[in-house]
C-alpha cells in the first residue's frame, strides 16, 4: 500500500503551516518509498533492459546547402598538404546543431549521448588522382611480359563528428568527440573512427571485363561516382564527472587511403595527386539525442 | 539520499511562492534522479494494479509499454518479403512530374500516448536497375531516393533520406569469352543504405510513419530491408 495517501487539498480548505510541511516530509522518510509514491511511469516493461529509458533532451537540424535534389551543392577540395582542412557540412555555420538553443546539454554517468546524421555526395576526379606515393597500386599482368597498373580504389573522403564543449557561442573550441581523431597528426588508425562516415573517393576498373586468365592488357578505366547517400552515427556516454555538450557539427577531410604499418591499420594523407579531386556534399540532417538509462 | 524538504513553514509567518515552489522542484529533482535504495520499501514494492498491460503488435512487431513503443520488421522471417520502387509510379518520366510513394510493408502506425520523441531507424539494400530507356534523365543520373514520411507521402522528410544511382552499365557482350557485368555492377547498383529519423511530438496522437521512395529508374528491387521504431515518453 502506498506510504503516501494523504488526501489532497480541496479549495475552501484552511491548511496551516504543519499540513505543508507534511506534504513534503512524507518524500523524505528512509525505507519506505513503493512504486504508487512515483506513479506507474516509473516501472518499465522489460523491452529495455536495465530499469528504462528517460529521453531528456533532443535536438535535429538541416544541415549543409542546395537540397536533397542535388542542386547547388557544397564543393569542398581534396587536401594538397598535411594536415587536411577539415570542412563544416554546408560552410561555417551551416552544418551545426545547438543543443538547447545554446543552452547546451549537461550530461554524467549513467547517460548517453545519441548523434545521428545523413547527407548526399559525390565525389568528383578529372584524371587519374594517383601519382607517386601510389598507394595501392597492383601489378596485374598484361600477357605480353609486363605489367599494368591497376589501383584497388581504397582511396576515400571521411566525415566526422565535432562536438562543442568550451564555447556556448559556438564560434570557437570545436573538437573531435571521443574515440574519432581529428586528422591533424599524420596517419590515423581506424580505431580512432568512433564518429566518422566513409565514403568512397574514386574507382577505375579493367576494361576487359570477361575473364581472360587474370590478364589485364589495357589500361584501367575510370569510373564516375555518382551521387550517394552517406550516414553515420556515433554513441557517448561519460564514465564519471559530467560534461555539457553546447553543439554537434560534422566535418569533412581527405582524400585518404587505406594503408597498414606496424600492425595498424591505418588512413594515410593522399596528397601526391595526379589530377583533380572534389566533393560534392547535399543537403541532410543532424540529430541528436540524450537520454538517461536507469 | 531522502529527500529533504530545503524550507520548513511556520505558523504566522509570511507564505511566499517562492519557498513553496523551492521545495517543489526539489522534490521534482529527487523523484527524477534522486531515489536511492535506501528509500525504497524493501517489501512488495509492485502491486498488479501498478502494472500496465502491454501490448504486442505481431504485425509490425511493435510492443508498447509505459516507456513508449520499440519494434520493427524486416524483409526476412518466415518469407522472404522483397519489395520494390519504380518510376512508373513515382519519378514518373514520361509526364515529368514526381511524387513520392509508400515502399510497401514499411509503415507503422502507432497509437501514441503522451508527448513524446520518436526514433524511426530503416535500411534498404536495393538493386538499382540497370535502367537504360530512352526517357528521363540520362542513364548515369537517374537515382532511387528512400526517405522517411510522417503521416502520408505529402509529408516526406527527403532531406533525412539516401540515395542510390543506377546501375546504368551494360553487360560484356562478345562472343568469343564469357559474358559478365563488364563493370563493377554490384559497386554502383547494389545499394546498402540507412537512416534515423527523429521527430517529437507534443501529445496524443494517431502516429504514422513509414518509409517513401522516389525513382527515376523503371525497375528497383528492394532485396532486404528493415524498419524499426521506438519512442519514449518524455
Amino acid at each position: 500500500m502506498s506510504r503516501i495517501n494523504r488526501p489532497r487539498i480541496n479549495a475552501g480548505d484552511t491548511i496551516d503551516a504543519t499540513d505543508l510541511n507534511n506534504r513534503f516530509d512524507d518524500y523524505s522518510q528512509a525505507g519506505a518509498l513503493d512504486v504508487a509514491n512515483h506513479g506507474i511511469g516509473s516501472v518499465d516493461l522489460p523491452q529495455i533492459q536495465s530499469n528504462g529509458v528517460i529521453t531528456l533532451n533532443s535536438d535535429s537540424e538541416l544541415i549543409g546547402t542546395g537540397s536533397w535534389t542535388h542542386s547547388t551543392p557544397q564543393n569542398i577540395a581534396c587536401m594538397a598538404a598535411s594536415p587536411p582542412t577539415l570542412t563544416e557540412i554546408g560552410g561555417a555555420g551551416n552544418g551545426r546543431l545547438s543543443l538547447s538553443g545554446l543552452a547546451g546539454w549537461t550530461m554524467g554517468p549513467g547517460e548517453v549521448l545519441r548523434v545521428y546524421w545523413n547527407f548526399g555526395a559525390e565525389p568528383n576526379v578529372t584524371g587519374r588522382p594517383y601519382a607517386a606515393p601510389e598507394y595501392g597500386a597492383l601489378a596485374i599482368d598484361n600477357g605480353s611480359g609486363g605489367s599494368t597498373d591497376l589501383n584497388d580504389c581504397l582511396a576515400c573522403w571521411v566525415a566526422h563528428l565535432q562536438w562543442n564543449i568550451t564555447d556556448p557561442t559556438l564560434a570557437t573550441g570545436w573538437a573531435a568527440v571521443p574515440g574519432q581523431n581529428d586528422f591533424q597528426s599524420g596517419p590515423t588508425s581506424i580505431t580512432q573512427l568512433a564518429a566518422s562516415s566513409v565514403i568512397p573517393a574514386y574507382l577505375e576498373y579493367s576494361p576487359e571485363g570477361h575473364a581472360n586468365d587474370g590478364v589485364m592488357s589495357s589500361a584501367p578505366t575510370q569510373k564516375d561516382l555518382k551521387w550517394m547517400g552517406v550516414t553515420g552515427h556515433y554513441f557517448y556516454s561519460p564514465s564519471s564527472g559530467s560534461v555539457t555538450i553546447y553543439g554537434l557539427r560534422v566535418v569533412i577531410s581527405g582524400i585518404y587511403h587505406a594503408g597498414f604499418s606496424a600492425s595498424v591499420n591505418q588512413l594515410l594523407d593522399f596528397t601526391a595527386l595526379g589530377g583533380t579531386c572534389s566533393l560534392d556534399v547535399s543537403q541532410g540532417r543532424l540529430s541528436a539525442l540524450h537520454q538517461r538509462i536507469a | 539520499m531522502a529527500y529533504t524538504k530545503p524550507n520548513t513553514f511556520a505558523d504566522g509567518t509570511a507564505l511566499t511562492a517562492a519557498d513553496v515552489q523551492g521545495n517543489t522542484d526539489a522534490l521534482r529533482v529527487y523523484l527524477h534522479e534522486g531515489v536511492s535504495g535506501a528509500d525504497l520499501l524493501a517489501g512488495q514494492f509492485v502491486d498488479r494494479r501498478h502494472v500496465q498491460q502491454p501490448g504486442f503488435n505481431s504485425i509490425t512487431g511493435v510492443q508498447h509499454g509505459v516507456s513508449g513503443h520499440q519494434g520493427g520488421q524486416w524483409s526476412g522471417g518466415s518469407t522472404v518479403r522483397v519489395t520494390f520502387s519504380t518510376s512508373a509510379l513515382t519519378g514518373r518520366r514520361y509526364t515529368g512530374a514526381q511524387r513520392w510513394e509508400q515502399v510497401p510493408g514499411t509503415a507503422f502506425q502507432v497509437d501514441i500516448r503522451g508527448a513524446a520523441t520518436v526514433l524511426f531507424h530503416w535500411f534498404v539494400e536495393v538493386e538499382a536497375g540497370p535502367d537504360d530507356g530512352s526517357r528521363g534523365p540520362g542513364t548515369d543520373e537517374r537515382y532511387v531516393w528512400f526517405a522517411p514520411y510522417i503521416g502520408n507521402t505529402g509529408f516526406t522528410r527527403a532531406n533525412s533520406g539516401q540515395e542510390v544511382v543506377n546501375n546504368y552499365n551494360g553487360w560484356e557482350n562478345g562472343t568469343t569469352n564469357a559474358y559478365g557485368a563488364d563493370q563493377p555492377y554490384t559497386y554502383l547498383g547494389y545499394g546498402a543504405h540507412n537512416g534515423v529519423y527523429l521527430d517529437t511530438t507534443t501529445g496524443p496522437a494517431r502516429y504514422t510513419v513509414g518509409l517513401g521512395t522516389l525513382s527515376y529508374i523503371e525497375r528497383v528491387s528492394v532485396l532486404n530491408w528493415g524498419v524499426a521504431i521506438e519512442t519514449t515518453y518524455d
